[in-house]
């Protein structure tokens, strides 16, 4: 039997092509996600050892705010047995709010969504970092700079002009002095690294003139490395052994000293923490493909076994046991999974490829990586193929080992006596997922995980479901869809209709494949436009403003709103500032996230006298008015978690440990812009590490006109590049892109899902065509011309299409009126359903399987009268 | 070569029986050769053979004596490789594929042994479908009376699968009738049925000659089928051997007999 499993696939390479392209483009994407993840994870190591450099100890403030490294820490180091060398650097990023960035010739600064700009205090000592000046000099006076020499080229930075920094502290100008090599090739991937003084850094960064964020130490040689890490904790004033292990607990700790090797270890696990995060989504869609495939798979299979009725009830015949058809079956599945698995892995470094291209293309750009094909990923895909695949043919086995003797005769196999039995297995089936996905939903789980694993689990089991009950409408929607066809296509479409119609199951399960695809399309959509429609609701019902000013990276500087606020052309202006704080209260609360009794909370001030025509909180009990040191307005959810009323008490905790009692002022239902709290500007500069603003806001006066208001406005934005000053409908605008830009991402990325779905339905007509021959030959012979058949190919493809695009979008606007009504309020509380466009979809969708159809109508088209007839 | 009185000389363009002059169908110096080299096959071997309008001619001889072969070529489903074939005034050899496909879908009835029938169309869309192919509205007048003669008024709205094979293939015989082609080529069309059943498609076939001045040129190997046919060639080798008029089953046996000898 295996040799007889063997030549059957060696005669049947048309079958073997297309159920091996399902497969390897299936597995291709699990490849693509793993080579992406670990190519970047390689990429990101090799950065890990070139920010450490020589480097054997680094010592950083364990709380940077309250207790920051000085020089003088730096002069007690240095004069520690067994230190060779040490220095000091200040450095700044722009994920934190002190960013410090530089303008471009043409006016612009670096897009903060992109690569991060860091800057730091340069150090002049070779044998510490791992950079070196490539061009010009080191920076020795306050305001010069260098940059490191790839993004010069880049960015355009000349060596001897001055450009303008955007810093905490204002506007400031330096003249650009050399470049830098950061490590060997300068592996930044995609930074920009910014050298001043560390005097510059500490005026730029309004810090004291004593203020170190590191010291860098390389130990003597003969100097026992672990030895100097503990006299230099000790020096610093932390207790005798103490451990750097564990980085939420350092209470009682004045610094954190690391060698070498933890540095490495530490900087790569920040990496890798984020490299998993973009791997796993990635590898969420690749599942979803694979997950498609295997309906592409089991259809392939579970025709062609149909197609092979009459040489497997000769096989019985000539006594094989059902057992032995089983296995053939199985043993080629076992093969067909393995070869394609194996061409699937070359393939998934081509898609690796073209997905960074891709994400390059929608604004998401990659640092430069190379392709890492570990053993690991080899093993996965080979497994998860054949895996797949013999799973997909499990049903096909089962039903061709049924084959009985007679089907030599007869040609016929009758295997529609268990229909009843399928459906009722497929509700079962459905109400499963239902119950899943309400888990998901309502279960109450606590972390990302407990809630994406249900609903994913839910989602396939719900779609296995709808697949094995579709057969049951496939039929009816066929005929509805293609009702026009006989009007407009005459008996060519009334045959195309037949033939979807006449095979319910077949055309169901190959729909099902571009149903799930569309499904996930159009539940995206549904949530993207309910986001953007609760973002326009906030704006029409919260925000009166008419211009906004928001960052993407660094906060907003204080200057700014006083700029706007002195400019005749705006008649109020005010700001948000957003911080984040452990808020308390004696019954410990449910949302209780890290178990420590306390209640992670966004607190938010602003300046209450002047919200009238900018913002409206949606005070319903209380008054805003009366904020002040010792009072706190909550979100009404907020309240309802912390169990309290107006006039009761809650504890936020300071910056110096100690609590404040405050009581509750006011109630509010309006949380977008705000948060959960609202407190006072003292109170929120003491519970708080914000340093600049997050929203500013401004109404234009009575008497200025728009015109002349947005010019202002826009006048004071020109100087700052680095910030997005909006008009209300541009903030709207920009807001509807972003989720567009999602939405498209997404959609890029079932995109092979949906290409595989296309695949199938390729793959079901060209068997469907092969098994019609002899009809198609009648067909011919009594006057249809080859345009008729290709056209009557490709309507049937066109319905098939257009069934699993109606059922996709049916379930995917249910599945996202769902998700939308459960995500809680304070969230999103409209729901929208974006039908233009879910219509446009499902047009697409239908139209895609002419595309599908292309091929098998041309083989239709090509078949010879005669030997159609004959055959 | 020929034992029998009644039989005329080979091929020709003769006209017998009701025919006007005006063959329906022609084949001329028709050669068809199937591969090259040591593996030709000679399947027609310079036949000249013509179909006059309004007879019943039945194609007859041993497996691989061609008779197929030259129905396929005369219907336009094959191509000789030399000589040419003609429906009416229209030379078949000199066309496009395209042409092809629209003679058959009106100026040719095909009737074939097995499948004859699109499984998703019913009885009357089984009927029709040539004329629809056209887009082609259907001679309402005819019809009725091609149904009426079938039988299968009560049937029309029946699937294939829903009919017996008798059934079927009077629905068959009922397409290529409808749109009164010049020539109906039927292939062993009582192949798959009963004796009675067969002999009722036949009587069926016969009338369509007899009452509707239909032409039918029919392939077969069953002397009694043949027997319905006003004429029959015997074909043996590629070659035409025989022919009878007016023949019954007696003189068909001897004349295969003959044949096959010869």
């Amino acid at each position: 039997m295996l040799i007889l499993a063997l030549k059957n696939l060696a005669n049947n390479k048309l079958r073997l092509s297309l159920t091996a392209t399902a497969i390897v483009l299936g597995v291709g994407f699990v490849v693509s996600s793993l080579v992406l993840r670990d190519g970047l994870k390689d990429s990101f190591a090799s950065l890990s050892e070139d920010i450490v450099g020589q480097t054997d100890l680094q010592v950083d403030a364990a709380d940077e705010t309250k207790n920051p490294l000085s020089v003088a820490d730096l002069e007690t180091v240095r004069g520690i047995d067994g230190v060779d060398l040490a220095e000091g650097s200040v450095a700044a990023s722009d994920s934190s709010p002190n960013a410090i960035q530089a303008i471009k010739s043409d006016g612009s600064t670096i897009p903060t969504q992109g690569p991060p700009q860091i800057a730091f205090g340069w150090v002049d000592q070779p044998e510490l970092g791992s950079s070196r000046i490539e061009d010009g000099r080191a920076p020795e006076a306050d305001n010069e700079w260098i940059v490191d020499l790839d993004a010069a080229a880049t960015h355009e930075f000349e060596i001897g002009e001055t450009y303008d920094f955007i810093t905490p502290t204002g506007r400031q100008s330096g003249e650009l002095v050399g470049t830098f090599r950061f490590g060997e090739d300068n592996t930044t991937n995609g930074a920009t690294l910014y050298g001043f003084t560390n005097d510059t850094m500490r005026d730029y960064l309004d810090l004291d003139a004593d203020y170190l964020s590191t010291i860098q130490i390389r130990t003597a040689d003969e100097a026992d490395v672990a030895e100097v890490l503990e006299l230099v904790s000790v020096a610093l004033g932390n207790p005798a052994n103490a451990s750097f292990d564990d980085a939420d607990d350092l209470d009682g700790l004045n610094v954190i000293v690391q060698d070498q090797t933890d540095l490495i270890a530490e900087s790569e696990d920040q990496f890798n923490v984020a490299l998993d995060i973009f791997g796993g989504i990635l590898l969420g869609f690749a599942l979803v493909s694979l997950f498609v495939s295997i309906f592409i798979i089991a259809n392939t299979f579970s025709i062609v076994t149909a197609q092979r009725v009459r040489e497997l009830g000769l096989l019985r015949a000539v006594g094989a046991t059902p057992g032995q058809i089983r296995l053939s079956v199985l043993v080629e599945s076992i093969v067909i999974g393995l070869v394609t698995s194996l061409i699937g892995i070359g393939v998934g470094v081509l898609i690796a490829v073209g997905l960074a291209a891709i994400l390059d293309a929608v604004g998401l750009s990659l640092p430069p990586f190379e392709l890492v094909v570990s053993p690991a990923t080899v093993i996965i895909a080979l497994a998860v193929g054949t895996i797949v695949t013999v799973v997909s043919a499990l049903s096909p086995a089962i039903a061709a080992s049924r084959t009985s003797p007679i089907a030599a005769i007869t040609g016929t196999s009758d295997s529609n006596g268990r229909t009843i039995g399928r459906y009722i297995a497929g509700a079962a089936v459905l109400l499963v997922g239902f119950a899943l996905l309400a888990v998901g939903l309502f279960g109450g789980g606590e972390t990302v995980t407990a809630i994406i694993a249900p609903l994913g689990a839910g989602a396939a089991v719900l779609f296995i479901g709808i697949t094995m009950l579709s057969p049951l409408v496939a039929g009816r929607i066929s005929r509805v869809l293609g009702a026009p066809f006989r009007p407009l296509f005459g008996i060519t479409g009334e045959l195309s209709t037949e033939n979807a119609a006449r095979n319910p199951r077949r055309t169901a399960t190959t729909a099902a494949a571009l149903m799930i695809g569309l499904s996930l399309v159009s539940m995206a959509m549904v949530m993207g436009e309910s986001f953007k429609a609760e973002f326009n609701r906030i704006l029409d019902t919260s925000v009166q403003a008419d211009y906004l000013v928001t960052s993407q990276g660094s906060d907003i500087p204080f200057e700014v709103v006083d700029v706007l606020d002195d400019n005749d052309a705006f008649a109020q202006v005010n700001s948000v500032r957003a911080g984040t704080a452990e808020l308390t209260n004696e019954p410990v609360d449910s949302s209780d996230a890290n178990g420590d009794g306390g209640y992670d909370i966004t607190v938010s001030t602003t300046d209450y006298s002047a919200l009238d025509g900018l913002l409206d909180f949606g005070v319903t009990e209380g008054s805003l008015d009366e904020i002040d040191d010792t009072s706190i307005a909550l979100l009404d959810t907020a309240a309802e978690d912390l169990d309290v009323e107006l006039g009761d008490t809650v504890e936020l905790p300071l910056n110096d440990d100690s609590l404040v009692e405050l009581s509750v002022a006011a109630i509010y239902t309006d949380g977008q812009i705000a948060g959960s709290t609202l407190i006072s500007p003292t109170q929120f500069e003491q519970a708080t590490d914000t340093v600049g603003v997050q929203l500013v806001l401004a109404k234009r006066g009575e008497a200025t006109s728009v015109v002349d208001g947005d010019m202002a406005f826009d006048a004071v934005g020109a100087e700052y590049p680095n910030l997005t000053f909006d008009s209300a409908a541009e903030f709207r605008e920009s807001f509807s892109s972003q989720i567009d830009t999602i939405l498209n991402t997404l959609t890029a990325l079932l995109g092979l899902a949906i290409f595989i779905a296309l695949l199938g339905i390729a793959n079901t007509l060209a068997l469907s065509v092969f098994e019609r021959t002899k009809e198609i030959g009648l067909l011919r012979a009594v006057g249809m011309s080859r345009r008729q058949v290709r056209r009557m190919i490709r309507l049937e493809a066109s319905l098939i299409s257009g069934l699993g695009a109606v059922l996709g979008a049916t379930i995917g606007v249910a599945l996202g009126v769902v998700a939308v009504i459960a995500i809680p309020d304070s969230f999103i509380s409209e729901l929208a359903v974006p039908w233009s466009r879910i219509f446009l979809l499902v047009a697409l969708g239908s139209v895609s399987g002419l595309v599908a159809a292309l091929l098998p109508a041309f083989r239709a088209a090509k078949m010879a009268v005669l030997t159609a007839i004959d055959s | 070569m020929s034992t029998q009185a009644n039989s005329s000389a080979i091929g020709s363009n003769q006209t017998i029986g009701l025919a006007t002059d005006r063959p329906a169908a022609q084949a001329v110096d028709a050669v068809k050769v199937y591969g090259a080299g040591e593996t030709e096959v000679v399947a027609l071997n310079n036949v000249n053979i013509s179909f006059a309008t309004g007879q019943f001619t039945a194609i007859m001889g041993p497996s691989g004596s061609g008779k197929s072969t030259l129905m396929h070529c005369m219907a336009g489903l094959d191509r000789l490789s030399s000589g040419s074939s003609h429906i009416g005034d229209i030379n078949i050899s000199e066309l496009s594929e395209k042409e092809l496909t629209l003679l058959r879908r009106t100026s040719v009835g095909f009737i074939f042994q097995g499948f004859n029938l699109i499984p998703t169309l019913t009885a009357i869309e089984n009927i029709k479908l040539p004329m629809q192919l056209g887009r082609q509205k259907p001679n309402d007048e005819l019809l009725n009376e091609v149904i009426e003669a079938v039988g299968l008024r009560d049937r029309l709205d029946h699937r294939p699968t829903e009919l017996s094979g008798g059934q079927q293939q009077r629905v068959a015989v009922a397409r290529a009738l409808a749109s009164a082609p010049d020539v109906i080529f039927a292939d062993e069309p009582t192949g798959n049925l009963d004796s009675t059943t067969g002999a009722e498609i036949l009587d069926f076939m016969r009338r369509a000659v007899t009452e509707f001045g239909q032409t039918i040129v029919m392939v077969t190997h069953d002397p009694v089928a043949a027997s319905y046919a006003d004429r029959v060639v015997v074909l043996a080798d590629g070659n035409i051997v025989d022919e009878i008029h007016e023949p019954t089953t007696e003189t068909i046996l001897t004349a295969l007999s003959s044949a096959s000898q010869a």
